[in-house]
């Protein structure tokens, strides 16, 4: 009882946000910290990124090693890189910048040669046929042919790094990140949630700018020289690539000592219950939220402001949820679960919402044709027709809260990301590399397991479209 | 037999933007247990005037009065009362095929029972309730489909499974939407010759859009025709709004003593 008056009591000291003037002025440098670092990372990311992307469009020889390279760098968790380049190249926003900039690189890059490699043969051909070289053919068919895709999936790569940056200041990489946990860490509990609140209003802010990015690509061209001068101001000064390689070549090679290796699987298997406890909190929560959220279900006066608790569940990360819950509920998994659940729960709902609303309208008609209630129609029509794609969701997301269940480890909810974190606090650099390579492999262990799931569900789906039509 | 069921007066349908109304001063009764088909060429408002009916369309103005209720689509409750009452074979059945057979069938009891109850017969079915199922499956000769799902079913069983949840639904009058317009000849008589046996076995009214005018005169003893959203004949002689062509060559059926 007295835990949960504890918790209680920590939340209420949440309340109400330092709004002061003077404190909103204070932010300013770590938010422009934090924006700088996301729009210079993302140039220097869409600069390597595209031509990456229409090489292995185009297939060029050595496409799949490369490609290969793409999915095990994205396998990385942006926190664990962070913490990395924090280590190479010290403390401050220069190391949050890199750590986004290689994050985000490798995951436009593969995402781009995605999106490449469907184009269409057609045209491609013709181009080839008048005798053009292979950059030609990139430049004049490829991109041309999916310049909006690459705007559309650029934008939500955006999106996502803001987010990231205030998760990579958190482990030291400067910006609003290094001020939350500075906050959370002085019991400063009233400035820790203006900056969550700042926090919302960016992201919304972004979302905002990346739609009419989305309308008028033209417009994407005024980042570039802002990214620029944020590059030049964050890019880390002391940056010694003697220092840097001799740091890395200290963690090698990666050692665990006999009693890290007894506890080896307590530690990975709550890992994999934390992701999959918060996955399920996500969906029970997701469902009611996602129904109430959906236009076609609810009246408007309730949906709209149930989307918008959505999008702030979104907005904040399942770190920054966790570094709050971790001064809430204490140190350890429940901490961890309900940082999962709770932004997983913003994600799905809206999916979910969007499910409800793409069922076909017919056979609800036909339900509500016999006079039945608002509810009876929602059990009985509604929600069996999407039952196929919320189980696709809820998939992904647990693939996903799999990677970032290590991460939410690291800010104290237990784990193998919690061992890994203090093997860094503690320089035990070797031991550190060892928890990293295991993550890593355990994470490409779940995509590839994942991707083998939804082939066959796809299949089984489409097997069962092909009956019906 | 002979009461008013249903009393459509000066019925008018024009979606928001359209130019021309889809349904112009519609009127006419239907009496409880009366068979009538409705034909016309596609695109006559036929299926607008079986969706107006049901409050699935909004009215522009006219009334619809149905077993003594005046249809207000703004009352919920109202609204769910009539709809109780009339039950919808649609056109394309429309089944919902993630759920077993037996789901489907007894969703027209949805109209009936409480929240409660459509929650628990989701998940858990008694015997009573999968007999009353079995039995209105059995009158469409698909008792032994009765825990198939319903993605699984061919068209023309599913569209069987439609009349059976029309059946547990009790209501007073059946709407059917073109029930025959995907099928061959042979089969087209056999679905009207089950839907007519039923309707009359229960005693339930059945308004049925055609396109085929031999069909419904072979069917039903009433025959509306519809043009460009009038009513312009009908065959029991109650005058239409705008007869263009002397009404009814042979009146099967006659008002009596109505």
């Amino acid at each position: 009882m007295s835990d949960w008056s504890n918790a209680w009591s920590t939340l209420v000291s949440f309340f109400p946000p330092d709004l002061s003037l003077t404190y909103l002025w204070a932010l300013r440098g770590p938010v422009l910290e934090s924006l700088g670092m996301t729009v210079g990372a993302m140039v220097l990311a869409y600069v390597l990124s595209l031509p990456i992307g229409l090489y292995l469009g185009m297939r060029g020889p050595g496409s799949r090693p490369i490609l290969w390279l793409l999915t095990s760098l994205r396998a990385i968790p942006d926190l664990t890189l962070a913490i990395f380049c924090v280590i190479a190249f010290g403390i401050g926003p220069g190391a949050g910048l890199l750590a986004l900039a290689i994050f985000y690189a490798a995951a436009l890059g593969k995402v781009l040669a995605d999106l490449f490699q469907t184009a269409a043969r057609g045209p491609m051909a013709a181009l080839r046929a008048t005798g053009a070289s292979r950059a030609q053919v990139a430049l004049y068919g490829l991109l041309p042919l999916k310049l909006s895709d690459v705007i559309t999936y650029g934008s939500y790569e955006f999106e996502c790094a803001v987010r990231s940056s205030v998760i990579v200041g958190a482990v030291g990489g400067g910006g609003l990140g290094a001020e939350l946990v500075g906050s959370l860490n002085a019991f400063d509990f009233q400035r820790s949630a203006t900056i969550v609140l700042i926090l919302v209003l960016m992201v919304a802010l972004i979302d905002f700018a990346a739609f009419h990015f989305r309308r008028r690509p033209r417009w994407v061209a005024i980042l570039i020289p802002f990214g620029a001068y944020a590059l030049y101001a964050l890019w880390p000064h002391n940056i010694t690539l003697v220092h840097a390689a001799h740091t890395i070549a200290g963690m090698f090679p990666p050692t665990l000592p006999a009693k890290a290796w007894a506890t080896l699987p307590t530690l990975l298997l709550e890992t994999v219950e934390m992701a999959v406890f918060g996955t399920l909190l996500a969906v029970a929560l997701a469902i009611p939220l996602g129904m109430l959220a959906a236009r076609n279900l609810t009246p408007f006066w309730l949906a709209i402001p149930v989307r918008r608790a959505l999008e702030v569940l979104r907005a904040i990360p399942e770190v920054v949820w966790g570094l709050i819950l971790v001064a809430i509920a204490g140190i350890g998994p429940v901490a961890g679960i309900w940082a999962l659940g709770l932004h997983s729960a913003g994600c799905l709902g809206r999916l979910f919402a969007e499910s409800f609303e793409n069922v076909p309208v017919a056979p609800v008609n036909a339900i509500a044709s016999t006079g039945a209630s608002r509810l009876s129609i929602a059990t009985y029509a509604t929600f069996p027709l999407a039952i196929g794609p919320l189980a696709i969701h809820g998939l992904f997301r647990l693939e996903w809260n799999m990677r970032q269940a290590t991460v939410v480890g690291m800010i104290g909810a237990g784990g193998i990301g919690q061992a890994l974190y203090e093997a860094q606090q503690l320089f035990f650099y070797p031991r550190m590399m060892a928890y990293l390579i295991i993550t890593w492999l355990v994470v490409l262990l779940v995509d590839a397991l994942s991707q083998h799931t939804r082939r066959r569900l796809d299949g089984a789906h489409l097997a069962i479209e092909e009956r019906v039509h | 037999m002979t009461t008013p069921l249903l009393q459509v007066e000066h019925l008018r349908v024009q979606p928001p933007g359209a130019e021309r109304p889809i349904l112009e001063d519609v009127s006419t009764v239907i009496r409880a247990g009366e068979r009538v088909a409705l034909v016309g060429p596609s695109g006559a408002g036929k299926t607008t005037l079986l969706r107006a009916l049901n409050g699935s369309v909004r009215a522009l103005s006219g009334r619809i009065l149905f077993n003594g209720i005046q249809l207000d689509d703004r009352s919920s409750r109202i609204l769910r009362q009539v709809r109780r009452g009339m039950a919808v074979i649609p056109q394309k059945h429309d089944l919902v095929e993630n759920l077993k057979v037996y789901h489907n069938v007894m969703a027209g009891a949805l109209g009936r029972w409480s929240n409660a109850h459509a929650l628990r017969f989701l998940f858990w079915q008694t015997a009573s309730e999968l007999d009353e199922a079995r039995h209105a499956l059995d009158r469409v000769e698909m008792a032994n489909k009765l825990h198939d799902s319903a993605g699984k079913l061919s068209g023309g069983q599913q569209q069987r499974v439609a009349i059976a949840r029309a059946l547990v639904q009790k209501p007073l009058l059946i709407l059917a939407d073109e029930p025959v317009a995907s099928l061959d000849p042979r089969m087209a008589r056999q679905v009207l010759e089950l839907l007519c046996k039923l309707a009359e076995d229960d005693g339930v009214a059945l308004l049925c859009t055609l396109h085929q005018p031999e069909l419904a005169r072979e069917y039903f003893p009433r025959t509306l025709e519809m043009r460009d959203g009038k009513l312009t004949t009908d065959s029991a002689g109650q005058a239409p709004v705008a007869p263009t062509r002397s009404a009814g060559e042979a009146p099967a059926w006659t008002p009596g003593n109505a």
